[in-house]
């Protein structure tokens, strides 16, 4: 009998330890970022998404629910993963619906023009993503009758022990500590940087035909959705499409028109919309922030004129939402201190942030009149002359004299010693010539800009 | 099942077992199994109901198992040096007339019951009459592969009392998965991984320098040795679970001070079987020195050639029987020169030193055996003797053989617990199973999840590994 007790208890510690190293272990992000859509989706109250899209990277980078969110009150959520292919769009859409159900299901349309991931990065992100479910055997048979490195390691993929176990080295304290967005963002990414692109627009009609495989998938998503009582939407967000690309897309449009489904091809609608190639992409294949406005408020204003979409604003069943908001605002705006440099657009926008701790130096040889704005701030004429540190935090300035040490969040420890700034281990201001300024946002866990003016 | 089943059944199912699983590799090939075993099986009821025609019938059934192994094993190679002489000569090339894959374990199940015929032969025990069991004898799964080489004088003995009485005990069943889980550890954590190191060096010789050869020679004795101690730790745990008790296969080999004793704990199985199957029946060191010296060679030579069908296994025995040889020569003057110098052999210094030389004579004898051709080997030692460039362990040049930093860093960590290991084994005289079964539950279990964490998260194994076989699945 003690032996048996023994016995059963060694395997359940063994196995409560293992269940922790998978944790640390496991794949956790869909973006490449180490944020993930599907723990996002895990993190949402059951049944407050009423808008979905679904879909890869075009859909993560070019709708942001939270422009839906903060004028409409929309409450939407992008399900999408990097290179996401059919058949992991069909069983992510299964598995949200298992804990949510929306009103209305809008599917990027793209995966209909290609078969099987290029990356086995994509790979691994569309099935690890997911938890393991009854869905788990069906979506991997699926993903082999397509792609051989599945098939040829079909026990590895189903164990996915052999897969993840090579993360040791690649661990960060992400692994242990999930990235704070994780917990509240709506499957976005964020992202205001661009480069010019263009986009290609053939003019005849397409030629081909879907495949068994791709009128099987639109066919399914019919059936999940009515299953569901969701209305389905499909949609092709902008990219560079060549050829072949376009032509399955405008085909999806056909099929639509034909089962009356609602479809916005956004490349061809690029003009109705405004989008620029010069200033709206990141790259040629996504969208950024400015192009990603354009089309999230266009599908915003059309579902809030053909469904009835209730104002969520101001429900605490709905707060993730305000503070994907939050983050969409913290994001943008440590953005635009980053690239500003110019101190009159500087200011204010590092006083609007909430959550953030700023240190302000002028030390030096330096013109105190050209500082002369930071009176508004709460300094002194005489501050300005003198110089010192000071710290701003929650729109309130205090002097810093002497030896400082605070911990702003549970990542980071602030320390201010003989003029020099230090936030961990970086060195911010070290008696730098005139005015430095270093930000650290608390929401988001990082310095979010250091200037010198 | 093995532990649910009533006596009578046993082994039978045990027996089915070990055929299944050496058909899970080519169905086919169990042929050579059956043959083997119903071959060495008659002969020793012949020799033992015959005594004046037991020569006839050791020497028929040696001839068979012989010719079977060498038609499976050496007919490639004994071919490509038939087809040299006559290129030599200007002959035509005879040309290859079939295409072998070399059946798993053969070397290992062939010798086995071999050496049981030799036995029942010699008189040293009965020829048995059971054949279910004898079967089972030569075909344990556990070992039916790469060894150990049993004697029939113990297994044979264990599988016949495997009906009559329980023999697994709790801490048996404990003691052999604590071994096998080091096993594991040994192949999966530290020879696959120094395994890319060595493949690295010796897939680029025309590119290394003294220190990469010398890197990789110590790696490959690290790889062989962690991968067959490896592999021998989880088949005599497995059979320890069961209730069997198989030799030890090595004693901490490293810890060697000559290569004579390197051969008493480096594959004790095989080396014990050419020591009593080949070296004493050739007269051993009984007739005389030369005739010692040339039997050490014909022993080694033979069991260079068992590992493989190439001139490098027969050459890499060869060195062992040549080290052997001219030690025992140079013997007198060794030890005046340590009189003259008045060095004091009771020190550890001493013997480490000597454990050192025998590292070094046994490391470079690898070289040979891991080369592939004879011309890669002698091109290997050439440019680890014509190359010295030290400077790759200062320039960060090392961490571009195939380990990073963090791969080297647990690959360090893997030499030390081998090392740990060892020194319990030499201290102990226990295996790291039974070790651990005497700690206290605590430490026991610590070790244990230490262990399967390290085999699953930083074992070489998995889609974008291609983890290398047990090397001595080949022999």
């Amino acid at each position: 009998m003690r032996k048996a007790v023994r016995v059963i208890s060694f395997i359940l510690i063994t196995l409560l330890w293992l269940a922790g190293v998978y944790e640390v272990l496991r794949w956790k992000d869909t973006h490449g970022d180490y944020i993930s859509s599907v723990t996002e989706l895990k993190e949402t109250p059951e049944n407050t998404v009423d808008v979905v899209f679904v879909g890869s990277s075009h859909v993560y980078a070019g709708i942001y629910p939270s422009y839906m969110w903060s004028d409409w009150g929309i409450s939407a959520f992008d399900l999408s993963i990097s290179g996401m292919d059919r058949d992991s769009a069909y069983y992510y859409m299964k598995h949200m619906f298992k804990t949510q159900s929306p009103k209305v299901a809008v599917v990027d349309v793209f995966p209909l023009t290609f078969d099987r991931h290029e990356h086995i990065g994509n790979v691994y992100r569309n099935y690890l993503s997911l938890p393991l479910s009854e869905d788990t055997l069906p979506q991997l048979k699926a993903y082999a009758a397509k792609d051989e490195s599945v098939s040829a390691n079909l026990a590895d993929y189903i164990s996915r022990w052999p897969i993840i176990h090579t993360r040791y080295k690649e661990l960060t304290v992400k692994d242990f500590d999930l990235d704070a967005p994780n917990y509240f963002a709506r499957g976005e990414y964020l992202n205001w940087e661009g480069e010019p692109t263009w986009l290609f627009r053939p003019e005849e009609v397409s030629p081909v035909v879907f495949s068994d495989d791709q009128q099987k998938w639109l066919d399914d998503l019919r059936s999940l959705c009515a299953e569901n009582d969701c209305k389905l939407v499909f949609m092709a967000l902008p990219f560079h499409a060549y050829d072949n690309d376009q032509y399955y897309i405008d085909h999806a449009a056909i099929y639509a028109e034909e089962n009356d489904i609602p479809m916005f091809d956004f490349n061809r609608m690029s003009d109705e919309l405004e989008l620029d190639p010069e200033t709206d992409f990141f790259d040629e294949g996504h969208l950024n922030a400015y192009g990603a406005k354009k089309v999230s408020r266009y599908m915003a204003q059309w579902l809030d004129d053909n469904y009835d979409l209730p104002d969520h604003r101001g429900d605490e069943a709905y707060a993730v939402w305000d503070q994907d908001l939050k983050y969409y605002e913290h994001r943008r705006d440590g953005d635009a201190m980053a690239a500003s440099n110019d101190i009159y657009e500087f200011l204010p926008i590092m006083l609007r942030l909430d959550d953030t701790a700023s240190v302000i130096s002028l030390s030096g040889e330096y013109e105190a009149e050209k500082y002369s704005m930071l009176t508004d701030y709460g300094l002194s004429e005489e501050d300005i002359r003198n110089g010192g540190i000071w710290l701003l935090k929650d729109q309130v300035i205090y002097p810093i004299d002497g030896y400082y040490i605070e911990e702003l969040d549970k990542y980071s420890t602030l320390k201010i010693e003989n003029g020099s700034v230090m936030i961990n281990r970086s060195v911010y201001a070290a008696n730098d010539e005139g005015l430095a300024i270093t930000v650290y946002d608390r929401f988001l866990n990082k310095t979010l800009a250091y200037k010198q003016f | 099942m093995y532990f649910i089943l009533p006596g009578i059944l046993r082994k039978p199912w045990l027996l089915a077992a070990s055929y299944f699983f050496y058909m899970c590799w080519r169905p086919e090939y169990v042929l050579l199994i059956l043959f083997s075993t119903v071959a060495t099986y008659a002969a020793g009821l012949v020799i033992e109901k015959y005594p004046k025609h037991k020569k006839t019938a050791l020497a028929a059934v040696i001839i068979m198992n012989l010719a079977v192994l060498f038609f499976f094993k050496y007919f490639d190679f004994a071919l490509s040096n038939l087809n040299s002489v006559l290129s030599k000569l200007h002959i035509q090339a005879v040309s290859k007339p079939f295409d072998l894959l070399l059946p798993v374990g053969i070397s290992f199940y062939t010798f086995q019951s071999l050496g049981y015929a030799v036995d029942v032969y010699r008189g040293d025990i009965k020829a048995e009459r059971n054949f279910l069991d004898y079967a089972l004898f030569v075909s344990f799964f556990p070992q039916l592969v790469a060894g150990p080489i049993e004697r029939s004088g113990s297994l044979l003995k264990q599988v016949k009392e495997s009906s009559k009485k329980r023999l697994w005990t709790y801490d048996g069943i404990v003691s052999g998965l604590g071994l096998m889980l080091w096993g594991y550890f040994m192949k999966m954590c530290i020879a696959d991984r120094v395994s890319i190191l060595v493949d690295t060096v010796f897939n680029n010789v025309h590119a290394i320098g003294t220190v990469e050869a010398a890197a990789g020679a110590a790696g490959f004795s690290l790889q062989i040795y962690a991968d067959f101690a490896g592999y021998s730790a989880i088949a005599i745990g497995a059979a320890r679970m069961m209730g069997f008790s198989l030799m030890e296969n090595f004693n901490a080999p490293y810890f060697a001070q000559s290569i004579a004793e390197f051969w008493h704990r480096w594959h004790i199985s095989l080396s014990t079987w050419f020591r009593d199957y080949v070296y004493i029946p050739l007269g051993g060191n009984r007739k005389g020195r030369i005739r010692k010296y040339i039997n050490l060679m014909i022993t080694f030579l033979t069991s260079g050639l068992w590992h493989g069908a190439s001139w490098c296994y027969v050459f890499w025995g060869g060195l062992h029987g040549l080290y052997q040889i001219i030690g025992d020569i140079l013997k007198p003057v060794r030890e005046k020169l340590l009189d003259m110098f008045r060095v004091d052999r009771e020190t550890f210094s001493f013997r480490l030193g000597r454990c050192f030389i025998t590292c070094l004579l046994a490391g470079f004898a690898w070289i040979f055996f891991r080369a592939g051709s004879m011309k890669l080997a002698f091109e290997y030692v050439k440019r680890m003797v014509t190359r010295f460039d030290p400077w790759v362990l200062f320039d960060e040049s090392m961490f571009k053989w195939g380990l990073d930093r963090r791969e080297m860093g647990i690959l360090f960590m893997g030499i030390l617990l081998i090392l740990a290991v060892s020194v319990i084994r030499e201290v102990k005289k226990i295996d790291i199973g039974i070790f651990l079964m005497k700690q206290n539950l605590w430490f026991r279990w610590v070790v244990y999840i230490f262990l399967i964490t390290a085999v699953l998260v930083w074992g070489e194994y998995g889609v974008d590994f291609d983890s290398a076989q047990f090397i001595y699945f080949n022999f």
